[in-house]
């Protein structure tokens, strides 16, 4: 057990590391919370260059940059130290995301906007790539042995809380501003919030020492000279980082995904809530759910890692759909009466955008229901003078658009399913930085730590949006399924945590722990 | 594939897992196990991979499909595919008994 002064050591250890690990989730967080945003000022819609360089700006950042900046900063970490490399990440992402907020917009600058949007954010998957390994491997290597599921947990709270803090900077910025305002111009400040953030946080870290492990393995000379060859050329080591992936961090991805990005989309996609409505629920489902990484990090010190990262994968396997099913229930207006003497319609008519005689008939209908809940669809037409002019003809009518306003009564049995689910990924993301940095020596520790961490997250996790929105789409095509089965999508998450766990179950050692050995042979 | 885990056989295997983490198999039986699963990877690699990549070539050749749409294919298979030769390694590992349990 560690005396008083050495728990408040561990505590400056721990808040240091902690704020600068939830500015730079934070920083990556903002980019996809206002992706829409973003793709509307910078990648003009219809045209195809600008759609390719939007794409590499999304796909590159998490599936190839991602696993590339934990490679480099790994390398980097086991090399020079923990306390440089992940300044020099907290600096590479604090300063990539402030100019995201300081660039004009494709309309101003034209064709650099988009290349500098798409640079920037590259750079902010880079440094988040080196970043989680150095802050966990920092931690660990200051915490006492028997309490490091506990302390390291803090660094796991960082991700959740990130988001948690980048949706109500958003929020908050939004309701200040009002929607017109904020997406003219107020999209802007959630970017430039972070450089304060940064600065109090690079002041903070740069009052740290190294860390014990490292420094004591640097001054007895006994430093890698070469962590990525020691990492992935030694049988040994590869084999450890092969099951680290497959059996832990690859399962851990897809619960973190599904219980919290995929419930989000869930809702705001399938189910067509609101968003407002969608990112407070969230938030506080977040904040009730985030106590777990705490404790179950605490547990893991007690019981073992692996049992309760398996737990948690298996009561995700098990429950998750279910969890979906009750949030659609209480979420889809076809499961609720309509008072259909209340049902209001109403029809504007204007002139149609870039155009003096074509006109733009916008029809408004509001469904109201027993529990509170509205639903709004707005339908737009452009009703063309010539009707039978080219351009009238190739024109397509946009989908009317659907917003669900749910009432009261549906709040909490959906923050309720939302916290199961997050209560699923504090179990397996909770003791997994302890597992892990245990899992590997001192000397290549940060290396090989780093790359099955973000395959595990940035590529499995990473995919679930995708795959799981093009999984329900394809469930359109059924005839006997016009319009999906919205559940068609948890099939990959669910199917890679249930093999995950399979392999962890079997294969994962319970109590390896290269921390506690007379260190590095 | 995907789907197996809905039903009896999803809710089976994710309770027999659960239940495992609390009970010691034999370092025999537990070793069976991990070398027929390491079976299971070898092939389960190439017919993942090809299944991803044929996925990803139908949605490139689809009429309609951008550049962006292509780029975004190229970026997930050119990831992906090295990570099915990982799974391949580890059946192999498995196979070969590099993750036998020795102690008891």
């Amino acid at each position: 057990m560690a005396n008083n002064n050495e728990r408040s050591s561990l505590m400056s250890v721990i808040a240091s590391s902690s704020v600068g690990t939830l500015i730079e989730w934070y920083d990556f967080y903002i980019f996809g919370s206002l992706a829409t945003i973003i793709a509307a000022k910078f990648f003009p819609a219809g045209n195809d260059t600008a759609a390719l360089l939007s794409t590499l700006a999304t796909f590159a950042a998490g599936f190839i940059v991602r696993p590339f900046g934990a490679l480099f900063f790994g390398r980097l970490g086991d090399l020079i130290g923990r306390k440089y490399t992940f300044l020099v990440t907290l600096v590479l992402m604090g300063g990539a995301t402030f100019l995201i907020g300081c660039i004009p917009d494709y309309a101003t600058i034209g064709w650099f906007a988009p290349i500098a949007i798409l640079i920037l954010r590259l750079l902010q998957g880079l440094a988040l790539g080196g970043e989680y390994g150095g802050a966990a491997t920092y931690v660990a290597e200051h915490a006492p042995a028997g309490e490091r599921g506990y302390w390291t947990s803090w660094i796991q709270t960082t991700a959740t809380l990130g988001l948690f803090v980048s949706l109500m900077v958003i929020i908050f910025t939004k309701e200040s501003l009002g929607a017109e305002k904020f997406e003219d111009w107020g999209w802007r400040l959630p970017f430039l919030l972070s450089i304060l953030l940064v600065v109090v946080s690079i002041i903070i870290r740069m009052r740290m020492k190294e860390s014990p492990m490292f420094a004591k393995l640097k001054d007895e000379g006994k430093v890698s000279t070469n962590p990525l060859k020691e990492s992935f050329g030694n049988k040994a080591n590869f084999k450890m980082v092969l099951l680290v992936l497959f059996g832990a961090t690859m399962g851990q991805g897809v619960v973190w995904y599904t219980g919290q990005f995929y419930a989000q989309l869930f809702l705001l996609n399938t189910c067509k809530v609101d968003s407002t409505q969608v990112n407070t629920w969230l938030c506080i489902a977040l904040l009730l759910g985030t106590g777990g990484f705490v404790l179950f990090g605490w547990l893991s010190d007690k019981i073992g890692r692996k049992v309760i990262m398996m737990l948690g994968m298996a009561l995700a396997v098990v429950c998750t759909k279910s969890l979906f099913q009750r949030m659609y229930a209480y979420a889809s207006p076809a499961h609720k009466t309509e008072i259909t003497e209340k049902a209001t319609s109403e029809v504007k008519m204007s002139l149609a955008p870039k155009s003096t005689a074509d006109s733009l008939k916008v029809t408004k209908t509001v469904k109201f229901y027993t529990d509170g809940t509205t639903v709004t669809d707005t339908k737009k037409e452009t009703i063309f003078a010539d009707t039978a002019s080219a351009a009238a003809k190739a024109f397509k009518q946009p989908s009317p658009a659907k917003v669900v306003k749910l009432g009261e009564s549906n709040k909490w049995p959906i923050i309720w399913s939302i916290v199961c689910l997050v209560v699923f990924v504090t179990m397996v993301y909770g003791p997994i930085a302890a597992f892990l940095v245990e899992l590997f020596p001192t000397k290549i520790r940060y290396t090989s730590m780093s790359l099955p961490y973000h395959i595990g997250n940035g590529v499995f996790g990473g995919l679930v949006p995708l795959i799981a929105t093009l999984m329900f789409e394809a469930t359109k095509l059924n005839p006997a399924t016009p319009s999906g089965d919205p559940f068609a999508g948890l099939a990959y998450p669910m199917t890679i945590a249930m093999l995950c766990l399979l392999i962890g179950t079997l294969v994962l050692p319970k109590n390896v722990n290269h921390m506690d050995d007379n260190q590095e042979g | 594939m995907l789907g197996l885990y809905e039903g009896a056989v999803g809710m089976g295997i994710a309770a027999v897992c659960a239940v495992l983490n609390f009970v010691t198999i034999p370092a025999n039986i537990s070793n069976l196990i991990k070398k027929a699963l390491g079976v299971c990877w070898i092939l389960l690699a190439p017919y993942a991979a090809v299944a991803f990549v044929q996925a990803g070539l139908a949605k490139m050749n689809a009429k309609g499909a951008t550049s962006a749409v292509n780029t975004q294919w190229v970026i997930l298979i050119s990831i992906f595919l090295p990570i099915m030769v990982g799974l391949a390694i580890h059946g192999w590992y498995s196979v070969k008994g590099e993750y036998d349990t020795t102690e008891e």
